[in-house]
């Protein structure tokens, strides 16, 4: 957990101040990203609950299939005049590029569902919000790790890229590597930074997440 | 005694990519109160389409499922369905979850339940630390904590080992004698309706009809050597035409 941090304490050649200064805007672009992930896992499991049943999600999956094929940066420019250069904007171009990976793997997990743990639902009373909480979201888990792994990877290069084209200024990753792209002994390390940060998030967190998630639907 | 459930004219048929297939035709029978019925016949006769329908798991193509007052059931399936996220004693206090019981009286059926089934010391183990037979306990123990009017089994013993399956005939026979419940189960073995059923119906080939329904004289508890056993095997024998 401490490695990143050692690593941009005493590695990055950078002066106290500008550590600061990157620290401030690593926490500022992943808080955009887990905001924008939350959003997106929530919007996922609403819409893979419509998809994964009747003739309604039989007819909206393969439009939602071409969405995620979408090229979501020749969208920026028209959420950017819509909701101006903000957090907002780079936040909402988020969610459209994680919700994806983070949905199509949850309704991947739900196709592999057993119609006899649905007719089990069923028969035992499962129904409404209590079916949503002890059956579809236990279901719904190893999908939700390995779209959110994924999602996550994606969103990490979309948030950079999103807050260099939108401008933000001193607020984030993309504005640290716009300032000092003259250097690219500071982009390297900067970047390396970065990558250490994942890896360790990875490690800690999404690895043993998805280890405990290949079990859960084991009978 | 009563009928407790009661079908009409039931016919189902399943249609995909404009093909139609009959699985059941014209299926009228009902289920008494305390009985333990048998739904006998060959394999792909549409014995479990039939059992899901009874109960309420599948809606007809057309016929009339009339079931009467207070009428609750249980499903106990072939490959036991239980939760593989939820624990022993999750699973069999599932469906008391569902319908928002206090949890002392949850945790109270539950342990009753995990006692009758001999499933102690395993509460907290997971379906897949277990053997088949106690998956199928597990599932037993999910089925009665419901307390339900009406159990269905869909052939509750065909995954499982012939010791293991005798063993669990012996103990639902119990658990029926000792409690006023009905029991309808589909199986494909004339042995085990026999030795079971109280009524033994039986289903011809697809699309499936009752060929037949007999009441079983065999007085409990029943010799599967006895000379009358044998005789009723025979019988039931010529009927299903395979």
């Amino acid at each position: 957990m401490l490695l990143p941090f050692l690593f941009i304490l005493f590695a990055l050649p950078l002066s106290a101040n500008d550590k600061h200064i990157f620290v401030n805007d690593l926490l500022d672009s992943a808080g955009r990203l887990f905001i924008a992930y939350g959003i997106s896992v929530v919007l996922a499991l609403i819409l893979a609950l419509g998809l994964t049943r009747g003739k309604v999600g039989a007819f909206f999956l393969p439009f939602f299939d071409v969405m995620q094929s979408f090229p979501t940066f020749a969208m920026l420019p028209l959420v950017v005049r819509i909701f101006g250069a903000g957090n907002t904007t780079v936040i909402i171009f988020l969610v459209v590029t994680i919700i994806w990976p983070v949905l199509f793997a949850i309704i991947s997990a739900q196709k592999l569902v057993k119609e006899e743990w649905n007719e089990a639902a069923d028969i035992y009373g499962a129904k409404g919000w209590k079916r949503l909480l002890y059956y579809y979201l236990p279901l719904s888990y190893p999908g939700l790790i390995i779209g959110s792994i994924v999602g996550l990877g994606e969103g990490w290069e979309a948030v950079v890229g999103a807050e260099i084209i939108v401008g933000l200024h001193n607020q984030g990753l993309g504005s640290f590597f716009d300032q000092n792209g003259g250097s690219s002994t500071i982009v390297l390390f900067g970047v390396f930074a970065l990558l250490l940060c994942i890896f360790v998030m990875n490690k800690l967190i999404w690895l043993p997440l998805l280890e405990k998630s290949h079990k859960l639907l084991t009978d | 005694m009563s009928a407790l459930l009661k079908i009409s004219n039931i016919t189902q048929t399943f249609s995909e990519n404009g093909r139609h297939l009959t699985v059941l035709h014209d299926i009228s029978m009902e289920v008494k109160q305390g009985e333990f019925l048998m739904i006998l016949g060959p394999s792909g006769s549409g014995k479990s389409t039939l059992l899901r329908i009874m109960a309420g798991l599948m809606a007809p193509t057309s016929g009339k499922i009339i079931t009467a007052p207070d009428t609750t059931h249980s499903f106990i399936f072939q490959s036991f369905a239980l939760f593989p996220w939820l624990s022993v004693a999750d699973n069999v206090g599932f469906g008391l979850k569902m319908q928002q019981r206090p949890e002392h009286e949850i945790k109270k059926i539950v342990a009753e339940e995990i006692a009758r089934m001999g499933l102690e010391g395993f509460e907290k183990s997971f379906p897949r630390e277990l053997s088949g037979g106690m998956k199928q306990r597990v599932g037993i123990a999910r089925a009665l904590a419901m307390k339900p009017s009406i159990i269905f089994l869909d052939e509750p013993f065909s995954a499982l080992d012939s010791f293991t399956a005798t063993k669990l005939r012996a103990d639902l026979l119990k658990i029926w004698q000792e409690q006023n419940i009905t029991l309808v189960m589909v199986t494909h073995l004339i042995d085990e309706a026999i030795q079971l059923g109280d009524r033994i119906a039986v289903l011809s080939n697809r699309p499936a009809r009752i060929e037949h329904i007999f009441h079983n004289p065999i007085s409990r508890p029943r010799d599967t050597r006895a000379e009358k056993f044998f005789e009723l095997y025979d019988t039931i024998n010529k009927v299903i035409k395979i």
